[in-house]
Order: C-alpha cells, then structure tokens, then sequence
C-alpha cells in the first residue's frame, strides 16, 4: 500500500465512522467489480494541485449512509442518498488532501458530482470493507501548479 | 445513533440559528446535531451559498451562523468578509471539511469559530458555547 493509499484509508475511515456512522474494516484486494460498487460521486479540486476524489460504494452502503446521518428510516432516506454519498466524498476529499500535499497548500473543491471521471492507472486508491458492503476511493493528482 | 448530549446548566435565551452550506444533508445533520446538543433553538434558517446567507441576515434576526466555505456564487469567507464583525451581529463558526492549516488560521484571525468535519456532537455544542461565550465578552 503506498503513503497515499493509507492516507486515503484514514481519511476515508473516519468519515465512514464519524459522519456516516459505519464501520469501516479491511483493506481488500482485489478490486470489486465495478458493477458490485454501483453508486458512485467525484469531486473535483484546484489550486496548489488539480485533480480528483472519485467514490465508488456498494449498494447497501449507499443505503445506509443518509439513513445514518439523518436518522431517518428506509422510503423517507431515499431522496438524500446522492447528497449523503456526495457530502461523505467531499469530507473525504478534504481531510486526504492536506495529507498529501502539506496543511499550508490552498484548494478549492468542487461541489460533488455524480459519476466517476476517468481516471490513469497512476491514480492512488484503496478498497474498504464498511460494515458488510465495501467503498473503493481513488485519488487523481494532475500535478502540482506552478 | 448519536446519544442525546446535554448542554450544560446554563440558562440561554433560544438561540436563532442560520446554517449556510451548499449541501442539504449537511444542513439537515448540522441542524439535527444542534437539536441533540440540547441547546435552546429558536428559529431555524437554511442558505445554500453566500449570498443567499447575507439576503437572510439582512432580514431576520441571527444569534448564530454556521458557514461551510466551498459554496457557489459567493464563498462562506467572501459572505464572512461582506458582512464583518460587529458585536451586534451573529457569532459565526465556519464549518468545513478543509483540514489546512492555513485556512482554520484565516478563519480563526477573522474571529470567527472553527469547526473541522466530519464532527461529531459535543464537538459542535463546544464550539457554539465557546463562540457564544465569546460573543458575551464582546458585548
């Protein structure tokens, strides 16, 4: 696992446990299938660096997130779930990136959207168990601005 | 589920709040921490950006404003900068998923509280004394 992956792995932990209430376990390989990790958000950054944070989750955990952070049951959950999703990735994105790149660099996130962008075969990433589902993120960096 | 956390034994006037942050879920969570806190809320008013933060502050009148600072047409910081401090305004504490340094310095040299996401609810009912409390000492 590279120092990004583990930063990806705390970052996303605690906002799996503390915002959405969920346990987070194991660091898993391989890779889910993408279509067993079917709801999935980006969020875009700009300034010191450029790049993306693309969350992928599995149905279930998809589920449980706005019913956790809202408390709210079943049917009354279901029209905050892509905001929920969206909200873990952008507390996700914010607390990884100062990892990576220093507390002193200043960025701007984007609001989160759905969908994942493409992303190369140099982007970081790390698969989590969560509670009985799994959360794959993956971190692009374009480069550090001049 | 998130326990009940009881404030403590300090009689306050309800407090009216303003939540200004792009995402709804955030909204919805930021006020139903408040509500577990236990602290008194009075009104409850929600802006998804800036501008629509400061037309609410123009009308009603705020004890307490929590800004996000990512948020389309004008920034938490910018709507911070428009309307200023006075201590006669809302106490106001930026609530962000932005870990830098640099920017919990920025907030807190601008004499506004800070409070990092994700939080967890005695984290928020600390802040919003500590920002009350100061709020006391201003005036």
């Amino acid at each position: 696992m590279t120092d990004n992956s583990i930063a990806l792995r705390v970052a996303a932990t605690l906002a799996f446990e503390e915002l959405g209430l969920l346990c987070v376990g194991a660091a898993v390989e391989p890779p889910s299938a993408l279509d067993a990790l079917p709801a999935a958000v980006s969020v875009a950054f700009d300034g010191a660096n450029a790049g993306s944070l693309t969350l992928r989750v599995s149905d279930d955990v998809f589920r449980a997130l706005a019913e956790n952070m809202l408390g709210l049951d079943g049917d009354d959950a279901e029209p905050w779930r892509w905001d929920a999703l969206g909200e873990m990735a952008n507390v996700i994105c914010g607390n990884v990136l100062p990892y990576i790149l220093g507390t002193r660099a200043s960025l701007t996130l984007a609001p989160p959207a759905r969908g994942a962008p493409p992303v190369s075969r140099a982007a970081s990433h790390v698969e989590l168990e969560v509670e009985a589902g799994r959360a794959r993120i993956l971190l692009e960096l374009a480069g550090a601005r001049q | 589920m998130i326990d009940r956390v009881e404030a403590p034994g300090v009689e306050r006037a309800p407090l009216s709040v303003l939540v200004v942050d792009d995402s709804r879920v955030m909204r919805a969570m930021i006020i139903r921490t408040l509500r577990l806190t236990g602290l008194p809320l009075g009104a409850v008013h929600e802006a998804a950006d800036g501008l629509a933060g400061l037309g609410i502050l123009e009308r009603e009148p705020v004890t307490l404003a929590l800004v996000d600072i990512n948020m389309p047409r004008l920034s938490g910081l910018d709507m911070l900068a428009r309307l200023g401090r006075t201590a006669t305004g809302p106490r106001v504490i930026v609530v962000s998923s932005d870990g830098s340094d640099a920017r919990a310095v920025q907030v807190l040299e601008m004499g506004h509280g800070f409070l990092h996401k994700p939080f967890a609810p005695e984290d928020l009912r600390d802040v919003v004394l500590r920002a009350l409390d100061a709020g006391d000492d201003d005036r």
